[in-house]
């Protein structure tokens, strides 16, 4: 049986800003996107953090980009969704869209 | 967009304290952001933010590591204070086995103990830091460690720092006190970098900055 990974809420942001940027998906577009479309502001520091276990549980790679002047210098690390990664997502939009359904409270709560 | 230079101490305690791979493309952003508009402000948080994150990784990460860097950094430390304890007894007359008062590292001249202790912590951060040049948060570890240690002296540091307002004679000890509390981590701090930062040296750094 395959093991199951469950993403938190803030890895399954981080995946699905990943997958939204394609091929420009580095540390500063993955951080305006979450904040700008996920509403939640983050720090380079705890996304990277996510960002490296995401990586060591193979759900994204990395690869650096060339070192440019107003990055001071330094590379930037492109990041991509694997096929595992992507599978997961897929398992956690299907388990809360279960969970969405049918609620009773929301249902009322929109007329 | 800013052309400003990202603050120089806060980007030199990034280099030093992040740690692992992400180091050099993480400050990268950060510098990228900051030139966006970001205030000085902002760029602290972030480099407080990012030290702290990975600060915690490298605990939970590498607990053996941090065990390892903490018993070289004591050990270091209790044999020089042995090596360093012993010799003013040999100064001393065989017949008169008290600590001569400048090796009182607490006494009024207790300042001559710091030159010659300083030197010796000074190494042990040295020695930790070389232990562990790709784990650069192990010297910030050993040196807070020594730091908590410290903490015991507060209570008679903040009884000096009231008895010093009516007598000026507490100053000396008061002073004495205060280097004990903060040369000790300080020294471990900066000797332990000196072995240099972790980082990709084979990115073209300073060409860039040269270049704009």
């Amino acid at each position: 049986m395959r093991e199951r990974l469950h993403l938190g809420s803030f890895e399954l942001m981080v995946l699905l800003a990943v997958i939204r940027l394609s091929d420009e998906a580095y540390g500063v577009p993955i951080s305006r996107e979450i904040r700008e479309r996920g509403g939640r502001t983050v720090t380079f520091g705890s996304l990277y953090a996510t960002l490296e276990r995401l990586e060591q549980k193979g759900l994204i790679s990395s690869e650096l980009g060339e070192p440019t002047p107003e990055r001071g210098g330094r590379a930037k690390k492109y990041f991509r969704v694997t096929a595992k990664g992507l599978r997961e997502v897929r398992v956690a939009q299907r388990a809360l869209q279960n969970l969405w359904e049918d609620l009773p409270q929301l249902e009322a709560r929109r007329t | 967009m800013k052309s400003s230079e990202s603050p120089s101490v806060a980007t030199w305690l990034l280099e030093h304290f992040t740690c692992g791979q992400r180091n050099d493309s993480l400050i990268g952003d950060i510098i990228e952001e900051y030139r966006c508009d970001r205030s000085r402000a902002w760029f602290w948080k972030e480099a407080v933010g990012a030290i702290l994150v990975s600060f915690g990784t490298e605990i939970r990460a590498n607990g053996l590591l941090v065990l390892r860097a903490v018993t070289i950094g004591w050990a270091t430390l209790y044999l020089g204070r042995f090596l360093l304890g012993s010799w003013p007894y040999m100064l001393s007359s065989p017949f008169d086995r008290r600590v001569p008062e400048a090796f009182d590292p607490l006494g009024h001249n207790g300042f001559i103990w710091w030159i010659f202790w300083i030197p010796v912590t000074a190494m042990s951060g040295w020695i930790v830091g070389r232990f562990h040049r790709t784990h650069r948060a192990m010297v910030l570890i050993f040196s807070a460690s020594v730091l908590s240690w410290n903490l015991r002296m507060l209570p008679w540091i903040c009884t000096l720092s009231i008895d010093v307002f009516s007598n000026s004679r507490y100053l000396p000890y008061l002073i004495s006190n205060l280097a004990g509390f903060t040369l000790p981590p300080a020294s471990i701090l900066l000797a332990g970098l000196w072995n240099g930062p972790h980082r990709n040296e084979s990115l073209p750094r300073n060409t860039w900055r040269l270049s704009k």
